[in-house]
């Protein structure tokens, strides 16, 4: 005589491999992934092979779009209004270095023409902010 | 009357909110962050007040719309620039003067600066 078979209780499913998982990936974004936004939708970074590494991502920043947009930390102005900006600017923050982020479509005349707006404006030190490899 | 409070059981701690939070932590880090190895060229070039006290040799690197480099006038490639320059930096010129002209975008006055600056010269500055 043939008897049902009993059904095989399922064991209750272990979450704790799940949640060590997502532990995991967590500490990974955490640490690997860099928290920036991106100055604009549509914007591209200018690619180096290798330059002066500095890894981090560029804040408080001066950016130019590809078509010749500047903005000064977040707030847009135009060329002929950048000098008067500069100048109400606080002197210590002239010292530090100044990261210029221009898109890579950019005239590079137009970008010239900033640069000597900003070194005329009192900032000693600029550097153009790049993407190292195929970013 | 006195009603006797029922027995308090200790419940196990559920896993479920803490799974929970940690899956939007992870989905925020995931959507928010980027992996892009950012770098920097310094463009600053000489300092204000240094310009042409004495005799200053300046050599004239001047980049084409399409990428093509013209050293002191003379057409040279990306590969061999850096040779080309390292000979002139030992030579007479103290200075590298690069140029653009109409049209030139950033990307390939980038990719110029960054050769120029593996190069011997000092300073290099940018001619508007």
């Amino acid at each position: 005589m043939r008897l049902p078979q009993p059904k095989p209780s399922r064991p209750a499913e272990n979450t704790v491999s799940l949640i060590n998982i997502v532990f995991l990936m967590l500490i990974f974004f955490l640490l690997a992934g860099n928290l920036s936004a991106p100055p604009e939708r549509g914007f591209q970074f200018p690619k180096t092979s290798n330059s002066d590494a500095s890894g981090k991502a560029p804040v408080k920043a001066v950016s130019v779009s590809h078509e010749g947009e500047i903005s000064i930390d977040g707030h847009k102005t135009t060329r002929s209004a950048l000098p008067g900006i500069l100048r109400n600017l606080p002197a210590a923050r002239k010292t530090r270095p100044l990261k210029l982020v221009a898109d890579r479509r950019l005239e590079a005349k137009a970008l010239i023409g900033i640069i000597s707006v900003l070194r005329a404006g009192g900032f000693e030190k600029i550097t153009i902010v790049t993407v190292r490899g195929g970013g | 009357m006195r009603i006797s409070a029922g027995e308090l059981v200790p419940r196990r701690l559920g896993l479920t909110p803490l799974i929970d939070v940690i899956f939007l932590l992870l989905l925020f880090f995931m959507l928010s962050s980027n992996f892009l190895k950012f770098a920097e060229i310094n463009v600053t070039g000489a300092q204000k007040g240094q310009q042409t006290t004495g005799d200053v040799r300046a050599a004239v690197l001047r980049v084409h719309s399409d990428g093509r480099i013209d050293l002191n006038g003379t057409p040279v490639d990306k590969a061999t620039l850096i040779g080309r320059l390292d000979v002139l930096s030992a030579g007479l010129a103290t200075t590298l003067a690069v140029l653009a002209t109409e049209g030139t975008n950033v990307q390939h006055l980038v990719g110029v600066l960054e050769i120029a600056k593996k190069s011997k010269f000092k300073t290099i500055t940018l001619v508007p």
